[in-house]
């Protein structure tokens, strides 16, 4: 079904969408398809919880289609429910309580192993981070994007997020200084 | 210890990210090269980075989270299905067409139902704004014969200081009665009565009767220093249809706000009033109820070569894309509003017409365009309410390269 879509642009997707035609559900779902898994990482490492991050994916999809009601011409697709989806974690997180409920606690302990310890240390390390210190982090770290790109995205200074991503790598590394040495005695010793 | 500096520790992470220019990153790596300390410490950013890499969790959105988006937007879950959107947007079409058709009708009856004004239906109403002028008598071409007339006084003159003459000198009714001015009681005036034009304007409703009986009645009324029998100032609107000044107003208003106010003045034998006004507007769009607008508008007719015209400058901020919840969906900008009264079209003072145009600050050749009217309903509403249609374009927005909104609106106003 979504086979001839799958070659798409992500724009020419969303012109279907504002088309209104027959193919505009269809060039919805590959939309959805082609970005809701990279969203819901996002949310999920944001958010550290399931449920919002599923709310907070739903919402931001349910948005993107509305957004294409007005007569507006969309460059950068993934980038915008990025944002979407990066300030509706933004708003949650201000709502949000400070409990950490037991499957959360247990999505970083059930991948205590040792192939993932560094990865554990890293995400209970990005925990610490003031929010705007881990948002620029997970957008860079995890999403791989340019410091133009997460300067959009945040709508703050290519300064200020090159400060803060500095100012995060920096945290971290200091967080895990300990365990990395220890590591890199392991290595040599071996 | 360490003794690397802060700007060596960034320059490292932006070499790391594949941030700095080929130059750059040749001369950072010649300083890492050179620096165990610096080589030690991309080690480290190093592991990090690569343990992130090599995550490969995998968040699959759950299956129902799609369901769910579906289900909200009413498309079917099997997309191969008719879509349901398309009859969405044919009802959104039918309530814009709708929503337009009852702004025409609302406009075209308070345009005739107001112009013919009752006297009685506004002396009823303590909304209207009023004040007489003298000037206006004489602009609205009432005809003052040497017939027997009654002269009535409304307003309490018992504080003015100015004595000059305030009645027609072709009326010959009238001349006489300016002998009487100092003895004429009129503390009886309406409790609605404009207690300002007491201090500023020499203002004297009148009206025309046939009633010879009672007019000499009236006279002997004044003769025995009596209190004549009066009538609301706001009757005599109706008498004139006259282009209503309105009187001076202090602080905030939420009603009877929409006009200018002020001295009326003279130019080319036509009456006007110079004065400003600050309005603060607030509309929502039909096609985008998101999509809210304020605007800040100083309005001042002190410029205007057409006497009935007003010019206003003023700021706008409006939520264009508040529909994707972007961060700051705001644009500030500034332009020009002019507001004809439309003299000939909209004799009387129930509407106030507007014509803004914007451009936005730092977001050029982003513009909003927008056309209204504010009214109280002829004082109906103890609001102004604003009716119109608005078009706002913006350019290259973040990742929108144009956006077109445009619609009817409608919204309040207050001024000050």
């Amino acid at each position: 079904m979504g086979s001839k879509l799958d070659k798409y642009s992500d724009p020419e997707l969303f012109e279907l969408v504002q088309s209104q035609g027959k193919l505009a559900d269809s060039a919805f779902s590959e939309l959805y398809d082609r970005h809701s898994p990279r969203v819901f990482a996002y949310c999920r490492r944001f958010l550290g919880n399931k449920e919002e991050a599923q709310d907070v994916l739903q919402e931001a999809f349910i948005r993107l289609y509305k957004s294409s009601n007005s007569d507006r011409e969309m460059t950068n697709v993934p980038a915008f429910i990025l944002t979407i989806a990066r300030n509706l974690c933004v708003n949650s997180q201000k709502k949000k309580k400070p409990l950490v409920s037991y499957e959360d606690y247990m999505f970083v302990r059930d991948n205590n192993n040792d192939d993932n310890e560094l990865l554990d240390l890293i995400k209970m390390a990005m925990e610490t981070l003031p929010e705007e210190y881990k948002e620029v982090f997970i957008l860079r770290e995890y999403e791989g994007l340019s410091y133009q790109d997460i300067a959009d995205i945040t709508e703050t200074s290519l300064n200020n997020v090159k400060v803060r991503i500095y100012r995060a790598k920096q945290k971290i590394k200091d967080i895990l200084e300990p365990y990395l040495v220890d590591l890199n005695k392991h290595e040599k010793d071996e | 210890m360490n003794n690397l500096t802060n700007n060596d520790f960034e320059l490292i992470t932006q070499l790391l990210d594949g941030e700095l220019s080929s130059e750059q990153a040749a001369e950072v790596t010649k300083m890492i090269e050179s620096s165990p300390e610096m080589q030690a410490e991309m080690d480290r950013l190093s592991e990090i980075s690569n343990a992130i890499r090599e995550d490969d969790e995998e968040f699959v959105p759950p299956k129902k989270a799609k369901d769910n988006v579906f289900l909200a937007l009413g498309i079917p879950l099997a997309v191969s299905a008719p879509s349901l959107t398309s009859m969405s947007s044919e009802i959104a079409n039918l309530i814009s067409i709708g929503a337009a058709f009852t702004a025409s009708l609302l406009t075209f009856t308070m345009f005739y139902s107001l112009n013919d004004v009752d006297s009685s239906n506004v002396a009823s109403n303590s909304n209207v704004p009023i004040v007489s002028s003298y000037e206006k008598a004489k602009d609205n071409n009432i005809i003052i014969e040497d017939e027997p007339i009654a002269l009535e006084v409304v307003e309490d003159l018992s504080n003015s200081t100015n004595n000059s003459p305030i009645i027609s000198p072709s009326n010959s009714i009238a001349n006489r009665t300016t002998g009487y001015n100092n003895s004429v009681n009129t503390s009886s005036s309406s409790a609605n009565a404009n207690n300002d034009l007491s201090l500023n304007n020499n203002t004297v409703a009148i009206e025309r009767t046939n009633n010879v009986s009672d007019n000499s009645s009236i006279i002997e009324n004044i003769n025995e220093n009596k209190t004549p029998n009066t009538i609301d100032k706001r009757d005599l609107v109706s008498a004139w249809e006259a282009n209503i000044i309105t009187s001076r107003k202090t602080g905030i208003q939420t009603n009877n706000s929409i006009f200018l106010e002020g001295n009326a003045l003279t130019s080319n034998g036509l009456t006007y009033t110079r004065d400003y006004l600050t309005i603060i507007r607030t509309k929502a769009t039909s096609n985008n109820l998101n999509s809210g607008q304020f605007d800040i508008s100083f309005l001042t007719n002190y410029f205007a070569t057409d006497v009935r015209g007003i010019i206003s400058a003023g700021l706008s901020w409006y939520d264009q894309n508040s529909n994707p919840d972007l961060r700051s969906p705001v644009f500030v900008g500034g332009g020009i509003e002019y507001t004809p009264t439309f003299t000939s079209l909209l004799a009387n003072g129930y509407f106030d017409s507007f014509i803004n145009g914007q451009l936005f600050l730092g977001s050029n050749p982003s513009y909003k365009m927008e056309v209204g009217i504010s009214t109280t309903l002829g004082g109906v509403t103890n609001f102004p309410i604003v009716i119109g249609y608005t078009r706002n374009y913006v350019r290259d927005y973040q990742f929108i390269r144009q956006e077109l909104n445009d619609g009817l609106f409608i919204g309040t106003e207050i001024s000050f």
